[in-house]
């Protein structure tokens, strides 16, 4: 699309994220969790980012917001675009306008991301208050009440009473989705919001997700390391490996035919349940630190198919179909990939 | 108490050695005085009168000033109950209030130069700032009186309003160099307990409300870090007591404090127990009050999920 056309509203991206880069401050140097990360998201869609713990996926979601600890920065070409203003811009007021309102967060632990002294329904109250000052504590109270039964609470009349220690896990994270939902945000953002729960509550959060996605039209952005949480909610797939997008696919194309060596090995890597007592397949090796990233390919060091170029030339993503890109050099010679394939299966 | 009766009864002496150890008393008026309060008799039978005797809320009788006990406490407990009210409000206030501020700016320069000045004023011998108070703001730069409740000469001639003031006046040297000394302690507990929740997940939480620092930090921090400055409150009530010794005596200021100093150096056996007992009360009210706030504050402890946490440093307040 040319520059000099006006674009339709519609046509943008709700969110459009350009190399993203996020550096944190550690004892042993500059750690690049996130090193040009770029995405869109629209309007309704549900994107998964998936990878392994130390990838970066959550220090991407904590920039989104920018609720980075003070060790954090952003670098300075990093780009964020929301519902078409420049996020990195906005000054603290701004931020407050964005944040609870446009954009809800949902945040792994429940336990600990709400505030133990104070009664949940008071926490989910306090969203609409800040975001609409002129609303009287009672309706503010009496909204509070709705969204706890609009993300299923039992009694939540009663319940909203009740501080979070009083609640079990699962119950804790429908309080969190109530809080992130209260100003019917465009976008969620998701931290592994499962990932504290046992599988059928977690069966059950993700049901609810997917129908107050469906009640209230906004985008998710869920990120997990599970691949079939992915698989059950996402639109597309963004795999992380090491700070960097290595693949990024629509979800059905992602789940047949995976490109990046990683991404195949993670799916491999889950058990099958047609074939019980088989040893899962593993990734050999753990993530490099962030900082001292390898030079060329992040992952070759792991990788079953590295030859000389992954050590001399970092991969770029390549196109590999419409919407599905990956970073290997596979996809330039295809050719390399039968040769060992065998040696890993 | 009882630890209180043996203690004094260990120290050489009794209140009649200032009057009576005279050489030119005779051993026979010595020992008339002495029957007559008592303490010819054994020490397990001085005990036991004395328990008996607290049992039925007689304190005794001061025999230093020749009047009972309880008069003498009735006289002083008001005024060491003003200056104690007065100072805690004020340094709780004020030191709460310091905390939060570097707590917010921590590791700027304001947090480090206000830390530098708390930690000083933590430091400080309570008789020195005393007396450096006087020095400054009544003798240099004579603003207020040096001690005393009222003016002694002019107070039963004043009208109420002027009465009021010139109580007002006496209460401010004693009641800012406590508050002083304790709002530094408070300070430093307040902006260390707010550190220790700073990156507690739930603020962040509040953050992705769309919370601003200054909410963030007086509608949730300030509250998840109430405990150990709660506890601090149940500590200071007694210690104020025991703060208070020196700076009464400084200022003239007629409450327990000084009335303990003055028992002790007459060996007024009766007044020193009396004073010990309205300290053990006032541990007993300060633990039970802090329980109480720690509990409002917290729901967490009504069910005794979790305990009150100790301060993190020894105390001095």
């Amino acid at each position: 699309m040319s520059a000099g056309l006006a674009t339709p509203a519609s046509a943008a991206p709700l969110l459009s994220v350009r190399d993203l880069r996020t550096s944190f401050r550690t004892d042993s140097g500059c750690a690049r969790a996130v090193d040009g990360v770029s995405f869109s998201l629209r309007t309704g869609e549900t994107v998964c980012i998936v990878g392994e713990s130390g990838c970066g996926k959550t220090a991407l979601a904590l920039s989104l917001l920018r609720l980075l600890p003070p060790t954090a920065t952003i670098a300075p070409g990093s780009s964020v675009e929301f519902e078409g203003r420049d996020l990195m811009a906005l000054d603290a007021s701004g931020w407050r306008a964005v944040r609870g309102a446009r954009i809800g967060m949902v945040f792994q632990d429940a336990m600990t991301a709400l505030d133990p002294v104070i009664r949940v329904g008071d926490q989910v109250a306090e969203v609409v208050r800040i975001h609409t000052p002129a609303i009287a504590p009672g309706a503010a109270w009496a909204r509070a009440v709705d969204l706890l039964t609009l993300t299923g609470i039992p009694g939540p009349a009663d319940r909203a009473h009740q501080y979070p220690h009083e609640l079990s896990g699962g119950m804790r994270q429908r309080v969190m989705l109530a809080i992130a939902l209260a100003m019917h945000p465009a976008l969620l953002i998701a931290d592994e919001p499962t990932t504290a729960l046992d599988i059928t509550v977690q069966a059950q959060i993700l049901a609810l997700l997917g129908e107050l996605q469906r009640q209230l039209g906004m985008a998710i952005l869920f990120i997990t390391h599970d691949l079939g949480v992915a698989a059950a909610l996402a639109d597309r797939v963004i795999v992380m490996y090491a700070g960097e997008v290595v693949e990024s696919a629509p979800a059905e194309l992602f789940f047949a035919e995976p490109h990046h060596p990683y991404a195949t090995g993670l799916l491999r890597a889950l058990p099958d349940l047609s074939h019980p007592g088989d040893r899962l397949a593993v990734i050999p090796g753990a993530v490099p630190s962030a900082t001292d990233w390898p030079r060329g390919c992040r992952f070759r060091e792991r990788c079953a198919f590295a030859w000389s170029r992954c050590e001399a030339e970092h991969p770029p993503l390549y196109a590999i179909s419409a919407g599905h890109e990956s970073r290997c050099h596979l996809a330039a010679e295809p050719g390399r990939r039968v040769v060992t394939a065998a040696s890993t299966a | 108490m009882t630890a209180t009766f043996a203690l004094i009864h260990l120290a050489p002496g009794d209140p009649f050695a200032g009057a009576l150890d005279d050489p030119r008393v005779t051993q026979a008026v010595r020992d008339h005085w002495r029957h007559v309060y008592g303490f010819d008799r054994s020490l397990p039978d001085q005990y036991v009168r004395f328990v008996a005797g607290i049992a039925r809320g007689e304190l005794g009788y001061s025999i230093a000033r020749q009047e009972p006990v309880r008069t003498v406490l009735a006289r002083a407990i008001p005024n060491t109950l003003v200056l104690m009210g007065i100072a805690l409000l004020l340094s709780f206030g004020l030191g709460i209030a310091i905390g939060v501020v570097q707590a917010m700016r921590h590791g700027s320069l304001t947090d480090r130069a206000i830390g530098a000045i708390t930690l000083a004023g933590y430091s400080l011998p309570d008789f020195w700032l005393a007396q450096l108070a006087i020095l400054a703001f009544a003798v240099w730069l004579p603003l207020f009186p040096a001690g005393g409740v009222v003016d002694p000469v002019m107070h039963p001639y004043l009208g109420p309003l002027a009465a009021a003031l010139d109580r007002a006046r006496h209460v401010v040297l004693p009641a800012l160099t406590l508050t002083v000394l304790s709002a530094a302690a408070v300070a430093r507990y307040q902006r260390s307990a707010l550190l220790d929740v700073a990156h507690d997940d739930y603020l962040r939480t509040a953050r992705a409300k769309g919370l601003s620092e200054r909410q963030v930090m007086l509608r949730h921090a300030l509250r998840n870090a109430a405990a150990p400055v709660i506890t601090l409150f149940g500590l200071a009530l007694p210690g104020f007591l025991g703060g208070q010794v020196f700076i009464e005596k400084v200022f003239a200021w007629p409450g327990l404090g000084a009335l303990a100093v003055d028992a002790v150096a007459t060996r007024d056996y009766a007044v020193v127990v009396a004073v010990a007992i309205v300290g053990s009360v006032l541990v007993a009210i300060g633990s039970l009050l802090a329980d109480v706030l720690a509990a409002l504050v917290d729901p967490r402890r009504r069910t005794g999920a979790i305990a009150r946490p100790l301060p993190p440093v020894p105390l001095r307040v």
